[in-house]
């Protein structure tokens, strides 16, 4: 199958030509980065040298930890059975209703396990955004109270792309109660917003290797100074007993060489992202009167999530493939099979409007003309399809 | 989709078996840009029943249909049809049987799914016709469009099809109806196909354990009653009429007869299953409604109202030699030779009299009730 233009990055990156280039410099004969001898501190100097950089990336001071996964996926599943499994919280506690509070918009990855918990009989509350998108600082807090121990709400949503107000929630929690643990997953956040770790005030952030253009089957669980949390694996003592299992060092140091690159180009990047996301923007409203976004302005600047009514986006995701553009009907599917977004369908909106919605989110380095080729094909398509109707 | 214009996209509907593997093969191949697209009609993870290899539709059967797509070198989807299958397919089916009738899903399906909302959803994102891995052929001439029985009489499929329409018949390819079902395996093998010696689907793909069972799952179960003779008189119990199909003999549980005894009739609407003797089931006419016709000659304006041809009344039955009567929206059908049987709400679907050419059909109708 023929290359085509990616619109669809927050689903995938793919591999920065950088970190491509890095790895086959590497060359990576390594054995296991825990043996002693020079196979194994091989692989060591790679896995710290990637920690080494993704710290930088993130602004970690010192204490605060890079705990390498299998993705983000591993990540939220670690933090939000990390406080189920904790001996020192008794079960009465566990199966107050609000032990965990998160919100309907996060990843499955975290409406999953949390609905797991929810089956054993932990006490779980999820926020719900407005018609906007927004999850409110206030309606978020009114629903911690002395007995929650986690609180989860990602920092940028996967689907529309709507920035929530994490640091200013962290604050307000952690000032009234202390036993609750902050995370937020930062998946879509990483080099699309410029932050500090540090200044989210969170205790436990996640971080996904193949968003940043580092490959699948990597990502990361940052820890703060002086935190630690039961895991999730057990087994040998890697990753200073935070996650056991051989680290996986190629997937590890192509997230290095990502985050190396990101620290370095981190801001044209976020410019070159919103410049990107406007050009559809503007092709779209200037050709179809009828749009409606549901991305609101405090978003991620690469991410446009629009309705075309009429257009059922599955079709339209079909026929922009077959003219070589990736974008997306909603979050990705392993199976294939399109359903309407829990995003969407929790802001509100119905079946039909969930279904009619597209994902468009961009990267910031395109070939020259690439985009703009991309964009016309995205116009002739909806045009086209307006007409079939 | 006009009627004049070249194909050069085609959607092939790929079940995961080795029928519509071989058939995107071969529309690739005859330099067709072609595009995979299995349907998702059914959830069965949320309706019971394991995703066994029997069925199709099941996540393996694309996993299979994607690997294909690949082999191939053709991009693949998976389009959602569940609303739909459900609203024209399920509950049509779960309603015939609780009226005591024996519906044919499959038709409905590639009637009012396959080749309507499908060539509908392809036309949208720029296809021009649909192929699917039926045996059965279409031929163009002066008048028309003819839809005929696959070459391998074994494993025809056109009894299913009867309801396409001219238009349609233009805009649909079935690759392999000129192949016999081994040519077709040897194909698959010859281009290293992971479905090549895949085992073919059984009965109905979105029941996998008993009919009986789904119908009651899905809201159709029947209440018990009486099995009587054709006089009347109570024989024993029946466990709804819904689990019963005409011609059954056994799981009656009725003794002391001297004969065996048959379904002869499901009396949904005095909730009576009848029973008789084999000489029973076999009538010498019945009436067929829901009528379509397909072929040239019985579309056009002097279509013939009687008329010899062969009738196939199941799927695998050979075709019986009747006569057709048309009388208002219905068709009397008498059969010619020997008397048969007949199973009401199965489609009747009449063949040319070489039995080749398909050239319409319609339901079954229930016969008026015997007693009274």
């Amino acid at each position: 199958m023929k290359s085509s233009t990616n619109l669809d990055a927050n689903a995938s990156h793919g591999l920065l030509p950088y970190v491509k280039e890095q790895m086959i410099a590497a060359g990576f004969d390594y054995l296991n980065p825990s043996s002693i001898h020079s196979g194994g501190q091989r692989a060591r100097i790679i896995v710290e040298e990637s920690r080494h950089e993704v710290s930088k990336l993130l602004g970690l001071t010192d204490g605060e930890r890079v705990v390498f996964t299998s993705g983000a996926t591993e990540a939220n599943n670690s933090v939000v059975f990390c406080r189920y499994l904790d001996p020192k919280i008794s079960d009465a506690v566990k199966k107050s209703e609000s032990f965990i509070v998160t919100s309907e918009l996060e990843h499955p990855s975290i409406l999953e396990p949390c609905n797991k918990l929810a089956e054993l009989g932990v006490g779980v509350k999820f926020a719900k955004p407005n018609r906007a998108g927004q999850i409110k600082c206030d309606e978020f807090y009114n629903l911690v109270d002395q007995d929650t121990r986690l609180v989860s709400l990602m920092y940028a949503n996967n689907e529309t792309g709507n920035i929530f107000p994490i640091a200013q929630i962290a604050h307000e929690i952690s000032r009234n109660y202390s036993a609750a643990l902050i995370h937020t997953d930062a998946v879509q956040s990483v080099g699309r917003i410029d932050f500090d770790f540090s200044e989210l005030g969170v205790d436990l952030m996640s971080i996904s290797g193949h968003k940043l253009g580092a490959l699948t089957g990597v990502g990361a669980l940052i820890i703060r100074a002086g935190l630690e949390i039961e895991p999730l694996l057990y087994g040998g003592p890697q990753e200073k007993r935070s996650r056991a299992g051989t680290e996986n060092v190629l997937g590890i140091a192509s997230l290095g060489y990502a985050a190396r690159w990101l620290s370095e180009n981190k801001v044209t990047q976020i410019s070159k992202l919103k410049i990107n996301r406007d050009k559809v923007k503007s092709s779209l409203l200037n050709n179809f009167s009828d749009v409606e976004f549901n991305t609101h302005e405090a978003s991620i600047p690469n991410t446009l999530n629009v309705r075309i009514p009429g257009i059922k986006s599955h079709d339209l995701v079909v026929a922009l493939d077959l003219v070589g553009v990736c974008l997306s009907s909603g979050a990705a599917c392993a199976s294939g099979k399109p359903g309407a977004s829990h995003v969407l369908l929790a802001m509100g909106l119905d079946q039909e409007q969930a279904s009619e919605s597209i994902r468009i989110s961009v990267k910031a380095d395109y070939e020259p003309e690439e985009l703009e080729h991309a964009i016309d094909k995205l116009v002739t398509c909806i045009t086209r399809m307006k007409d079939v109707r | 989709m006009s009627d004049s214009a070249e194909i050069k996209r085609v959607v092939c509907a790929m079940s995961g078996g080795v029928d519509s593997s071989v058939s995107a093969l071969l529309l690739h191949q005859a330099g067709y840009d072609v595009l995979g697209v299995s349907m998702q009609v059914w959830d069965y993870r949320n309706n019971g029943g394991s995703c066994s290899r029997a069925t199709c539709c099941s996540p393996d059967d694309f996993t299979d249909a994607r690997r294909v797509a690949g082999r191939v070198g053709i991009p693949y989807y998976v389009f959602d049809f569940e609303k739909s299958f459900k609203a024209k397919v399920i509950d049509n089916f779960v309603e015939k049987y609780s009226k005591g009738l024996t519906p044919n899903p499959c038709i409905d399906c590639n009637n009012k799914v396959k080749f309507r909302e499908l060539r509908d959803r392809a036309e949208k994102i720029g296809c021009d016709a649909v192929a699917t891995g039926h045996f059965a052929r279409v031929m163009q001439d002066k008048q028309g469009y003819h839809l005929l029985r696959g070459v391998d009489s074994n494993k025809d499929q056109s009894y299913f099809l009867y309801s396409l329409t001219q238009a349609e018949l233009a805009r649909t390819i079935f690759p392999v109806g000129e192949m016999t079902k081994e040519q077709v395996r040897e194909l698959a093998r010859e281009f290293d196909l992971n479905t090549a010696d895949k085992a073919e689907s059984q009965d109905i793909c979105f029941v996998s354990g008993s009919v009986q069972d789904f119908i009651a799952k899905q809201g159709g179960k029947t209440p018990p009653g009486d099995i009587v003779d054709k006089a009347g008189r109570k024989l024993g119990s029946h466990q709804g009429v819904h689990r019963y199909t005409v011609g059954q003999r056994r799981g009656l549980d009725i003794g002391g007869a001297d004969e065996a005894l048959y379904v002869i009739e499901l009396d949904a609407q005095n909730n009576r299953v009848i029973v008789g003797p084999k000489e029973d089931l076999r009538i010498d006419r019945f009436k067929v409604s829901e009528l379509s016709w397909i072929s040239p000659a019985h579309i056009s304006q002097d279509a013939p109202s009687t008329f010899e041809c062969v009738a196939q009344l199941r799927h695998r039955h050979a075709g019986v030699p009747v006569r057709v009567n048309l009388v208002d929206n219905e068709a009397e059908v008498e059969f010619l030779e020997e008397h048969s049987t007949v199973s009401p709400g199965q489609a009747a679907v009449f063949y040319d009299q070489s039995n080749q050419e398909v050239l319409g059909g319609g339901r079954i109708l229930p016969k008026l009730s015997i007693i009274n």
